[in-house]
């Protein structure tokens, strides 16, 4: 089904948005009142984004679930967390994945906003490292993408691992997208071979987002013990 | 004696220098000498002067803050430069004479690699068109210096890019023999009932293999040209970039037909299918032996050993076809011992790493761990470098599209 307002598919207006407390647009009296808070959705990423996939809605989760456990029973306040990805922006999908990011908190790379004085800066709180991601018990994770989410007015942190190879899907059915999606890129599919990729594509993103299947197995939040 | 002038073109744009360099060195009279100062090594410039038989070039200073050359006229300004615009010119018009292809054989074979590149370069600077270049030269080039070239030509060993992307030409040169075949067999076929299933799946699949060498061309696109050309190789990687874009749209248009051959009458079937993919079969043969011989070779004489590390990166992170062959050989004399294999694609994933570690902790000094897995190990050698560094070694023996597989020795 398709979003008559949007234009998106239905599903994308069933994913909860985030909300943050954005107090640089506050000092600069962007909101009519105080205390206003903003709601980042699921359709505005993907607008950012301009695209969905299982990668941006992977890293859309991963930062709603790191802020759910890092602000329990409060608003995240944008420009005061920062992200740490483990790995390197031009290799895979961390260059998107850093975007989403940066769109949702944001938390910014070298790129970023300088501040005014001592307050509001982006810059560089959105990292990237080459490092691979260590846990409590010294190990790697060879199977994971890990991110850190650290706030910074009481330095709480938590270590989010994405695995994509656990969300569920059938070994067929990957085959398939593979199939069509090079013919799609080659404009060779049928009308009927383009609408089946896209829906099984699209099927991939409301798994991981609205049905959630088996998220315990791909998806963890841990805390980190502060050093 | 002759006084010597002194131009010193450091910090100057590449295009300034070439306006101070180009018209003095071309003034200079038979006996005179010029001295150039950059702060750089200027080798590519060194040979393509070198080109012209018609300077003696040698080094005053070799950096490390500024190189000094100095160029001596040894012989008037008769040049290769001239002698190829006039075979272009011959070769261009038409038919193409025995004695004009014998002067164009003769040419090629009495020039390197790296001085042909350097020569095609200056006349694109002049305005001679890469295309020109490249469909006059095609034939007569790989006839006259396919023997001389395949003499010189320097190889390397796995994991090098330039093996990899060697070893990735022998497949597509394989693939493109499959497409000779079909092509061959076409002209006394009548229909499409006639061609036969068989036959229509198989150019789907040499449309398939095509269309996959895209990730080849991009990893040259990306991770080696632009090492070229920093170097100021420019023209050959351009026109090999040229190439890489004629033979997408016809890839494209062939990988379509092939995939949809029923909206087509079969006499137009089989009209663009000969004319695409007989262009494909010879242009990418002739445009693979030019990179192997040609471009691979300047590249292999002009990078440094940190450039070549940084376009393995490069292409590790662009990532590999799915024919990319096993970037190790096989039987290495350093992986000798006792081997105990384990297939990790079966197991779940959590596994996976504990079991790694659990053979891992048995083995003794000389033995060997192969693992196979569904996914590139990458972040294990990071544990390995972490946790066991000095105790192992790490070889690829295949890497990906679908399964990778990693021999990790004790030592």
């Amino acid at each position: 089904m398709i979003d008559k307002v949007t234009g998106f598919r239905d599903f994308f207006s069933e994913v909860p948005p985030l909300k943050f407390k954005e107090p640089l647009a506050e000092t600069l009296g962007a909101f009519q009142n105080e205390g206003t808070v903003l709601e980042y959705s699921f359709t505005e990423t993907v607008k950012m984004a301009g695209h969905a996939c299982p990668t941006v809605a992977g890293a859309y989760l991963s930062c709603q679930k790191a802020l759910e456990k890092l602000y329990p029973g409060e608003t995240p306040v944008r420009g005061n967390i920062a992200i740490t990805v483990y790995g390197e922006p031009d290799e895979g999908v961390y260059g998107v994945i850093g975007q989403v990011f940066s769109f949702l908190t944001g938390a910014a790379p070298a790129s970023g906003f300088r501040g005014l004085g001592p307050k509001f800066k982006r810059k560089d709180l959105l990292k990237f490292s080459s490092d691979p991601a260590i846990d409590e018990a010294g190990k790697i994770d060879p199977q994971t993408m890990c991110f850190e989410f650290r706030r910074l007015d009481n330095n709480k942190a938590v270590r989010v691992k994405l695995n994509h190879r656990n969300i569920p899907s059938s070994g067929p059915e990957s085959a398939r997208m593979g199939e069509l999606m090079e013919k799609v890129l080659w404009e060779a599919a049928s009308p009927e071979e383009k609408k089946e990729f896209q829906d099984l594509w699209v099927g991939k993103v409301k798994l991981m987002l609205v049905e959630q299947k088996g998220i315990e197995n791909w998806l963890k939040v841990e805390s980190i013990k502060n050093m | 004696m002759n006084k010597i002038n002194t131009i010193d073109v450091r910090g100057l744009k590449h295009e300034e220098k070439e306006k101070k360099i180009f018209p003095a060195v071309n003034g200079l009279k038979e006996g005179g000498a010029l001295r150039l100062i950059f702060e750089f090594n200027p080798l590519p410039l060194v040979y393509m002067l070198k080109a012209r038989n018609e300077f003696d070039i040698s080094f005053e200073k070799e950096g490390p803050a500024e190189w000094i050359i100095q160029v001596k006229r040894t012989a008037p300004a008769v040049n290769q430069k001239a002698e190829f615009k006039q075979l272009l010119k011959e070769l261009k018009d038409g038919q193409v004479s025995a004695e004009t292809k014998e002067k164009a054989k003769k040419f090629l074979q009495g020039i390197d690699a790296r001085t042909l590149g350097a020569v095609e370069q200056e006349l694109i600077r002049e305005g001679v068109s890469h295309d020109e270049i490249r469909s006059s030269l095609c034939d007569i080039h790989l006839e006259a210096m396919r023997d001389a070239l395949v003499n010189k030509k320097i190889e390397v060993p796995a994991p090098h890019p330039v093996h990899t992307l060697m070893e990735e030409h022998k497949v597509i040169l394989q693939n493109l023999k499959e497409l000779g075949e079909f092509l061959k067999k076409l002209p006394q076929i009548k229909s499409f009932k006639e061609l036969g299933e068989e036959q229509t799946e198989k150019l789907k699949d040499i449309a398939h293999h095509l269309v996959e060498a895209e990730n080849h061309h991009q990893r040259e696109e990306e991770a080696l040209f632009p090492k070229l050309k920093a170097h100021d190789v420019v023209e050959p990687p351009q026109i090999m970039e040229l190439d890489h874009v004629e033979f997408r749209k016809r890839k494209k248009e062939l990988y379509q037909i092939a995939h949809n051959h029923q909206k087509y009458d079969f006499a137009e079937f089989k009209n663009k299918v000969t004319e695409l993919g007989g262009f494909i079969a010879k242009e990418l043969e002739s445009h693979i032996f030019k990179e192997d011989n040609i471009l691979y070779q300047i590249a292999l004489q002009i990078l440094t050993e940190e450039e070549w590390k940084e376009v393995k990166r490069q292409c590790d992170k662009i990532g590999y076809c799915c024919f990319t062959p096993a970037d190790q050989p096989k039987g290495d004399k350093n992986m000798n011992g006792k081997i105990q294999t384990l297939d990790l694609r079966p197991m779940p994933p959590f596994e996976r790493h504990e079991k790694i570690f659990e053979i891992w902790d048995t083995l003794k000094p000389g033995e060997t761990l192969e693992i196979i897995n569904d996914h590139d190990p990458r972040p294990l050698h990071y544990q390995f470098e972490a946790e066991q560094k000095g105790k192992y070694e790490w070889e690829y023996e295949l890497k990906g599209p679908k399964d990778w597989s990693v021999k990790i020795k004790r030592i």
